[in-house]
C-alpha cells in the first residue's frame, strides 16, 4: 500500500501545481470576435455582445479628494477622479450606496458583489448572474482574477453560494487565454470529454433510479446533484465546441512592465482584461485588485506604508494625502484601461459603449462623504460605473444618495437590467437605482 | 449508557417538569417555543404601531405604500410577511423609523421591546422553515470525509484544495441540509477520482527500474575534472532576484552525462557526480555549499530540465544539510529549506531544521510523469518579509543553510514485488495482463470495490451495470485494466459513494446494520467503516446494544478517533478562525507561525488528554494541568518543556492557565489583533460555553465609533461603558461585556499582562492603569477576575454540559437540533451532571439514542 505522505512532504506534480478546473484547463480554442465561426460552435454576433467588468479596490478612498463637489450632470471632476476626464461621457460617480446585510470589514470582498454575509447567507454575485446569460457564447463563461493565487478567497460566488477561485498569476491568465494547445492535447481533450460524457451519463442514470427510493429532503439533494451533472455536461459541450477553434493571438509583451510588485501586476492584469474582452474570450470578468490585509505598498509613489495604515488615517492630513495619492494611482490605471476600451471599435461603437465597468470598495473609511476619523464602516460607499453609452446610459453624472439608505444592490440590479437581463430583484435590492441616467 | 428517550409527542408534557428543575432557559426551543408569539403581538406590537406608526402608515394614503394597521403578526404565515418585518427591523435598528422628525418618539424601552420581539419572531420563523422534522438530510461527504474515504479505498489521499469549503451551520461542516453539490464539486470529484485511480493502479505489467542520481557540492577547483558539472551563479547581491542558470553544460543534460547503471539484481541504479560552484570562498566550507536565502541571488540549481523522467511514478528528493545561526542577532527561529520544482510550480517547504549545526537529511516526494523533464533548486525561503524589512540597510544576519549533497531517485515503491499491495487488494486475484479476458474475475474485483465504496452489500443489478460499462470500454478499444479503471472512477462519482445514503421514502425508520456502521464510523473516525465493523453490520450483530457499545469503545480507543476530536474541537471552538488572526507585529513582535500552529493544536491536545485519561468533561472548565509543547511552554512561561510533542504538565499556580478559556487560542479569538476585545470574549463564553448566544448586532452597527474624545487615553472598559450608554446597544452589551472583562488579565495575544492599554483599535498604548478584570456574573453577583467567573461556570456546570451535549449531538447527527430532541438533550445532560461525565459517556449516550439509530 502506498502510504499517503503528509501533504507537507509530498511535492505536487508540476501539472497539478497550477490548479484549474479541468474544463478550462482543457482550453477550448475560439475565434477572435468578428471572424467567421467554425462549424457548429456557439458564436453570437460580436456586435450584440454586452459585457460586465467588476473591479474591487480595498479600504475605501480619501473621501474629500474623491467626491465631486456638485451632483447631477453638471459636475467638476474631483482631484482624484481627474484622470477620468477623457471618458467623462461614460462615467457615473455613484455615491452613498451601501450593503445593509453584507460584511464590510476585512475580507469584505466576499460581500461586495451581492451584499450578502457569505458565512451565513451565501448566494450568487452579480457577475455570475450575468455570466449565466452571457457565458454560453464565449470560450470562458467568466473569468475571476485575483491579486494572488489564493484558493477560493475571491469575490465571485455561484448560485449555490460556492466561491469561485480567482487566478493570480499573470502568466497563468495569459496561458489560459492566448497560448494555443498543441495538437496532441487537443486530441487528448476530445478523448477526455468523450470519456467524461459517458461517465456522467452512467451516473445520471443511476442517480435517477436512486431518487425514487428517497424522501423529499434527500430527493432535493440528489436533484441538486443531477442538476450539477447536467451543468457539467453542458460545459463539456461548450468546451468541445471550442476545441478546434484557435485561441486568439496575444503578444507576450503584455506581461512586461517597467514596474515591479503590485503596481506592475495591476497594469498587466488590466491589459489582460482588455485583451480578453477585445478578443471576445469572455464577457464577464471580476478582478480583485487587492484585499484589506495584503500589506501591499507603493514604493514607486514614494509611499512606504501600506494602504491599510493610510486608511486608518485618524483624520491625519499626511495619511489622508498618502491615501489620496494611492487612490489617484488606481484611478489613473483604471482610466488608462477605460480609454483602451473606448478606443477599441466594434463597428460604429466603442467596446466601452457596450460594456459596463464597476469600480468600488466595500467600506468607507470616513464619515459619510467627509474624511472622518478613519474607522472602517459600512456606510456610504464610493462607487464608479463606467461605460454603457450604447446601452442607453448617458454618462457624465454624479449621482449622490445623501440619506444613505439605498442598497448597493439597487445599482447592481440596474446594471443587470441595462445588460438586458430580465431580473426584477437582486439580493437585497429594493428596486432599480433611481436617477441613473 | 443512557436509556433511549421517546422522541415524539411527549415534548410538551415534559416541559413543566424540565422547567421545574430550573433548566428551561437554555433548552432547545420546544414546539410551543417555536409557535408565533401572537399574545406579544397584541400586547406589545399593536399598541406601539398604533401610537407611533399608523399616522403615516395607516389606511389613508399610507407612506411608501406600507400599511401597518392590518399587518400580520404571524411571521410564519408567509415568507413575505417575515420579509416585511425584517425590513421594519432594519429600519428601526438604523434609527430611520420612527423618523426623528416625528413629534412623538418611543422610549428606548419601548423600542427595545419591539426590536426584541421582531428579532425573536424572525429567528423562530427561520428555524421552523429549515426544520426537517427531526430527520437527517442525506449528507454528502465533507471535504475531509471524502479525502479519508478515498484514502481507505485507494491508499491515495487526494488533494482537496480544489473543493470549496462547506457552509457551516452552528460551526459544523457536516450538516446535510447545508451540504450543496455544485458543478465544481462534480468536476472535482471526476478529476480527483481519475487521478487517485491512476495513482493506485499501475498499468505496467512489470516493476520499472529505479534510478538514483547523487549530486555532491564542491567549491570550484582550478581545473574541472572530466564529466563534472559546473553550476553558474550570478554574483550574490542583496535584494536582486535569482535568475540562475545551470551552466557549463547547457546542451548536455545530466541524465545523459551521468546515465545511471542499473543493477539487474536489485533493479536499482546509481549515478554519482560532483557539482562545482564558483563564488566567494566564504560560500563554501569544504564539502558544504551555501544555500542562499530567498532575498539573495544564488540557488543550488540542478536546472529546470536536467532530468528526463523515463518512468511515471513517485520520485524522491533527499537533501543533506545543516544550518548556522547567530541566536543573539536572530531570535526568529531556524529556517527551512525549500525546493523549487520547475516552471511555475510553487517552492516546496521541507521541515524546519531542528537544531543549528546539526546535520539533517530532508526528504520530499512528488509524482512525475514519464516524458517530462525535471530539475531541482534548493533555497532557504521561509524568512518572513516583515522580518526582512527590519534589516533594511543593515547586513542580513539570517540563518545560513549549508548543503552537502542532493539525491534524486525514482520511481520509488514502498515495498518489494509487483503490483503494489493496494492494487493487489483491488484486483482481488484478477491478472489483468493475461492475454484473454477473465470476466468472472473482473466481476469479483468490481463487486468488492463497489461494496467497499458504497459501504454496504451490493445488488447484482448494480454490479451488472458496471460490467456493462466495462465491456463497453473493452469494445471501444481500452485494455481490460483501463476499462476497469474507468469503472472505478464511475463508482467514485456515484451518489451512493458521495452521500451517506439511508433511503426512506416517507417517515422514520430504524437504520439497518450497514447504515448504522456508516454513521458510527463517520462520527468517530470521519471515514468509512473498517472490515470488522462491516462484518458485524452484515451479520446483523451491530444493532445489539452490547455489540454497538463495544464497537463504540473500540472506535474511540483507536488512533483514528483523533480525526473526530480534531474536527469536533476545531468546529465547536471555531479554531479555524485562528488562521485569519493577524496580530499587529509592532505590538506583538514575538508572534510567529509556529506559535499560531501550537495555539491551534493546544485545545485538541487538551481534549485528547481528557479522553485518554478518562477525565471529567468539566475539566474543560477547570484543569490542574496544561497541555503544551516547547513553543507553547515558552509562551506561557513554563520551564522544562523540550520538543514539539504536546504533553500534560501539572499546572503551576502562577501560570493562571486553567481550562479551555485561558488557552491562548481562545484568548486570541477574543482579540482584535491590537488589543483585547471583551465583547468578542464575552460573546464566545455565551455562545460556546453557556450555549446562550446573544442576538446578532443590528446591520450597520459596525465598530464602536472612534470619535470618542480622548480615545487614546481611555481603556477598553471605559470605551465600552460609553457604548452601553447607547440604549440600543445596552440591552445586549450589559450581558456580554462583563463576562469578557474577566479575561482582561490576558493581552491581545493571550499573554498575562499587568497594565491596561488604551482602547484605540489602531494603536493601543499602555496607559499605566492596573488591569481591572472585574465584572458581573449572569446571576448578578460581582467577581474580581477570571477565577470568579470560573467558579461560577463550574458551579453551573449543567449549562456547560448541556451546551457541549448539543454541540456534540449536531456533530454526531449532521443536522440542526429540533424541539423533538429536547428529551434526549435533557437525559444526556442529566446523566453527565450526575457524574457519568466523561467523553465516552456522552458519546455512548448519543450512539444509543433513537435519533442516532434512525432515519
Amino acid at each position: 500500500m502506498i502510504k499517503p505522505l503528509s501533504r507537507r512532504t509530498v511535492l505536487r506534480s508540476a501539472a497539478a501545481a497550477f490548479a484549474l478546473p479541468w474544463l478550462e484547463a482543457m482550453a477550448p480554442r475560439g475565434l477572435r470576435a468578428g471572424e467567421p465561426a467554425a462549424a457548429a460552435g456557439p458564436a453570437a454576433p460580436a456586435q450584440a455582445a454586452k459585457r460586465l467588468v467588476c473591479l474591487y479596490v480595498p479600504l475605501g478612498v480619501c473621501n474629500e479628494s474623491w467626491y465631486p463637489k456638485q451632483t447631477g450632470r453638471d459636475f467638476t471632476l474631483s482631484p482624484t477622479l481627474e484622470p477620468l476626464a477623457k471618458v467623462r461621457h461614460q462615467l457615473h460617480v455613484v455615491s452613498g450606496l451601501h450593503h445593509p446585510h453584507g460584511i464590510t470589514h476585512h475580507a469584505g470582498q466576499g460581500s461586495f458583489l451581492n451584499g450578502r454575509d457569505y458565512n451565513k447567507n451565501p448566494g450568487i454575485t452579480i457577475d455570475q448572474e450575468v455570466a449565466a446569460v452571457f457565458g454560453k457564447s464565449t470560450r470562458f463563461p467568466s473569468l475571476q482574477l485575483n491579486y494572488k493565487d489564493d484558493g477560493f478567497a475571491g469575490m465571485s460566488y455561484t448560485r449555490d453560494g460556492i466561491p469561485l477561485p480567482g487566478v493570480g498569476s499573470t502568466e497563468a491568465i495569459f496561458k489560459r487565454l492566448f497560448v494555443p494547445d498543441d495538437a496532441a492535447s487537443q486530441q487528448a481533450a476530445r478523448k477526455q470529454i468523450a470519456q467524461r460524457r459517458s461517465l456522467l451519463d452512467d451516473v445520471r442514470d443511476e442517480a435517477k433510479s436512486f431518487i425514487s427510493t428517497l424522501g423529499q429532503h434527500d430527493r432535493d439533494k440528489v436533484e441538486q446533484y443531477l442538476f450539477s451533472v447536467r451543468e457539467v455536461e453542458t460545459m463539456l459541450g461548450q468546451s468541445e465546441a471550442f476545441i478546434d477553434r484557435p485561441k486568439p493571438a496575444g503578444d507576450r509583451a503584455i506581461l512586461d512592465s517597467e514596474w515591479t510588485g503590485p503596481a506592475a501586476d495591476l497594469r498587466i492584469k488590466l491589459n489582460l482584461i482588455a485583451l480578453a474582452l477585445e478578443t471576445d474570450s469572455t464577457r464577464v470578468i471580476s478582478y480583485l485588485v487587492d484585499t484589506e490585509g495584503s500589506g501591499a505598498t507603493f514604493p514607486h509613489l514614494g509611499l512606504n506604508e501600506n494602504r491599510h495604515a493610510y486608511s486608518h488615517h485618524g483624520g491625519d492630513a499626511k495619511k489622508l494625502e498618502s491615501l489620496a495619492i494611492t487612490d489617484r494611482f488606481y484611478v489613473s490605471e483604471f482610466a488608462r484601461f477605460l480609454e483602451r476600451l473606448e478606443d477599441a471599435k466594434e463597428g460604429e461603437r466603442s467596446l466601452l459603449d457596450r460594456t459596463l465597468v464597476l469600480y468600488g470598495s466595500n467600506l468607507n473609511n470616513g464619515d459619510g462623504f467627509k474624511n472622518g476619523t478613519g474607522s472602517h464602516v459600512n456606510d456610504k460607499m464610493s462607487m464608479l460605473l463606467v461605460g454603457g453609452n450604447g446601452l442607453g446610459l448617458k454618462g457624465g453624472q454624479h449621482l449622490r444618495c445623501d440619506d444613505g439608505s439605498i442598497p448597493m444592490c439597487n445599482l447592481f440590479l440596474s446594471v443587470a437590467q441595462r445588460l438586458g437581463l430580465p431580473l426584477e430583484r437582486f439580493s437585497d435590492s429594493t428596486g432599480p437605482l433611481a436617477g441613473l441616467v | 449508557m443512557e436509556s433511549r428517550t421517546c422522541r415524539h409527542g411527549r415534548g410538551n408534557h415534559r416541559i413543566g417538569r424540565l422547567l421545574a428543575v430550573g433548566l428551561g432557559a437554555i433548552l432547545a426551543a420546544s414546539a410551543g417555543e417555536l409557535d408565533p408569539d401572537l399574545a406579544g403581538f397584541r400586547s406589545t406590537i399593536q399598541p406601539f404601531l398604533t401610537k407611533y406608526c399608523i399616522s403615516c402608515h395607516g389606511a389613508d394614503h399610507p407612506k411608501a405604500g406600507l400599511r401597518l394597521d392590518q399587518v400580520n403578526g404571524n411571521l410564519q404565515a408567509e415568507a413575505k410577511v417575515a420579509a416585511g418585518w425584517g425590513d421594519t427591523l432594519d429600519r428601526m435598528n438604523l434609527g430611520e423609523m420612527p423618523p426623528a422628525k416625528a413629534a412623538e418618539q418611543p422610549s428606548q424601552a419601548e423600542r427595545a421591546a419591539v426590536v426584541g420581539w421582531i428579532s425573536r419572531e424572525l429567528s423562530k420563523a427561520a428555524q421552523r422553515s429549515r426544520s426537517t422534522g427531526g430527520q437527517v438530510v442525506m449528507r454528502r461527504l465533507t471535504r475531509s470525509e471524502y479525502q479519508r474515504s478515498m484514502a481507505d479505498l485507494l491508499g491515495v489521499e487526494p488533494d482537496i484544495d480544489g473543493l470549496p469549503q462547506e457552509t457551516k451551520i452552528e460551526g459544523f461542516d457536516n450538516v446535510g441540509s447545508a451540504l450543496v453539490t455544485a458543478p465544481i464539486h462534480i468536476e472535482q470529484f471526476v478529476e480527483l477520482a481519475t487521478a487517485a485511480v491512476d495513482a493506485a493502479i499501475d498499468e505496467r505489467a512489470e516493476r520499472p527500474d529505479t534510478e538514483l542520481w547523487r549530486l555532491e557540492l564542491q567549491a570550484l577547483p582550478a581545473a574541472l575534472p572530466a564529466g563534472a558539472i559546473q553550476v553558474n551563479q550570478r554574483a550574490p547581491s542583496h535584494g536582486s532576484t535569482f535568475t540562475l542558470v545551470s551552466g557549463g553544460i547547457p546542451t548536455k543534460r545530466i541524465e545523459e552525462r551521468h546515465p545511471p547503471i542499473i543493477d539487474p539484481a536489485t533493479k536499482k541504479s546509481t549515478a554519482n557526480f560532483q557539482a562545482f560552484m564558483p563564488g566567494r570562498p566564504s560560500e563554501y566550507d569544504g564539502a558544504w555549499g551555501l544555500v542562499p536565502t530567498r532575498m539573495e541571488s544564488g540557488v543550488i540549481d540542478l536546472g529546470f530540465n536536467q532530468f528526463l523522467i523515463r518512468e511515471t511514478g513517485r520520485y524522491r528528493i533527499r537533501v543533506r544539510a545543516k544550518c548556522s545561526v547567530d541566536p543573539l542577532r536572530w531570535p526568529f527561529g531556524l529556517p527551512n529549506l525549500s525546493i523549487r520544482p520547475p516552471t511555475g510550480a510553487k517552492p516546496f517547504l521541507l521541515q524546519p531544521f531542528e537544531r543549528p549545526e546539526q546535520t539533517e537529511v530532508f526528504t520530499a516526494e512528488l509524482d512525475l510523469r514519464a516524458g517530462r523533464r525535471f530539475g531541482i533548486k534548493v533555497l532557504t525561503g521561509t524568512v518572513d518579509d516583515e522580518v526582512l524589512k527590519r534589516f533594511k540597510g543593515q547586513p542580513l544576519v539570517v540563518p545560513r543553510a549549508w548543503c552537502d549533497w542532493i539525491e534524486f531517485e525514482g520511481p520509488c515503491f514502498p515495498v518489494a514485488g509487483w503490483p503494489m499491495p493496494v492494487q493487489q487488494r483491488i484486483l482481488a486475484g484478477w491478472d489483468p495482463w493475461q492475454a484473454a479476458d477473465n470476466e468472472s474475475k473482473v466481476r469479483i474485483a468490481v463487486e468488492r470495490f463497489l461494496a467497499a465504496a458504497f459501504r454496504r452489500p451490493v445488488r447484482n443489478d448494480e454490479v451488472d451495470r458496471r460490467m456493462t460499462a466495462w465491456r463497453a470500454g473493452r469494445a471501444a478499444g481500452a485494455t481490460a485494466l483501463q476499462s476497469f479503471k474507468s469503472v472505478l472512477v464511475g463508482i467514485l462519482v456515484s451518489p451512493h459513494f458521495l452521500y451517506q445514503a439511508e433511503p426512506q421514502p416517507t417517515g422514520h425508520r430504524r437504520l439497518n446494520g450497514s447504515e448504522l456502521a456508516v454513521r458510527l464510523a463517520y462520527f468517530l473516525w470521519g471515514r468509512p467503516p473498517d472490515d470488522e465493523l462491516r462484518r458485524l453490520a452484515d451479520a446483523g450483530e451491530l444493532a445489539k446494544p452490547a455489540v454497538l457499545a463495544g464497537q463504540t469503545g473500540r472506535l474511540l480507543r483507536d488512533g483514528r478517533s483523533r480525526a473526530m476530536l480534531e474536527r469536533f474541537m476545531a468546529q465547536w471552538l471555531d479554531l479555524d478562525h485562528l488562521a485569519n488572526f493577524s496580530p499587529d507585529s509592532a505590538i506583538y513582535p514575538d508572534w510567529d507561525e509556529e506559535l499560531r500552529s501550537a495555539l491551534r493544536q493546544e485545545p485538541i491536545a487538551f481534549a485528547t488528554e481528557i479522553l485518554a485519561r478518562g477525565l471529567s468533561l468539566v475539566t474543560f472548565l477547570r484543569a490542574d494541568f496544561v497541555t503544551v509543547n516547547e513553543r507553547l511552554a515558552t509562551y506561557y512561561g513554563i520551564a522544562g518543556v523540550i520538543g514539539d510533542q504536546f504533553r500534560a504538565v501539572k499546572q503551576d499556580a502562577n501560570t493562571k492557565r486553567s481550562g479551555l478559556l485561558t488557552q491562548g487560542a481562545i484568548l486570541c479569538l477574543g482579540s482584535n489583533g491590537t488589543r483585547t476585545s471583551p465583547v468578542k470574549r464575552g460573546v464566545y463564553v455565551l455562545e460556546r460555553i453557556l450555549g446562550d448566544p446573544p442576538p446578532p448586532p443590528p446591520p450597520g452597527a459596525g465598530e464602536i465609533a472612534n470619535a470618542v474624545p480622548g480615545e487614546d487615553k481611555i481603556t477598553v472598559r471605559e470605551r465600552l461603558k460609553l457604548h452601553r450608554a447607547v440604549p440600543a446597544c445596552a440591552s445586549c452589551h450589559e450581558k456580554i461585556d462583563p463576562l469578557g472583562f474577566a479575561f482582561e488579565r490576558y493581552d491581545g495575544i493571550g499573554r498575562l499582562r499587568t497594565a491596561e492599554c488604551s482602547g484605540d483599535l489602531r494603536a493601543p498604548k499602555t496607559v499605566g492603569a492596573a488591569v481591572d478584570a472585574s465584572g458581573t456574573l449572569p446571576n448578578g453577583k460581582p467577581f474580581s477576575d477570571f477565577a470568579g467567573l470560573q467558579e461560577f461556570l463550574v458551579d453551573e456546570k449543567h449549562r456547560f454540559l448541556r451546551c457541549l451535549t448539543k454541540k456534540m449531538l449536531i456533530f454526531a447527527l449532521g443536522r440542526e437540533l429540533e424541539f423533538t430532541d429536547r428529551d434526549l438533550i435533557e437525559a444526556l445532560t442529566t446523566s453527565l451532571v450526575a457524574g457519568r461525565d466523561r467523553f465516552p459517556d456522552l458519546i455512548a449516550g448519543i450512539v444509543a439514542s433513537e435519533q442516532f439509530q434512525s432515519k
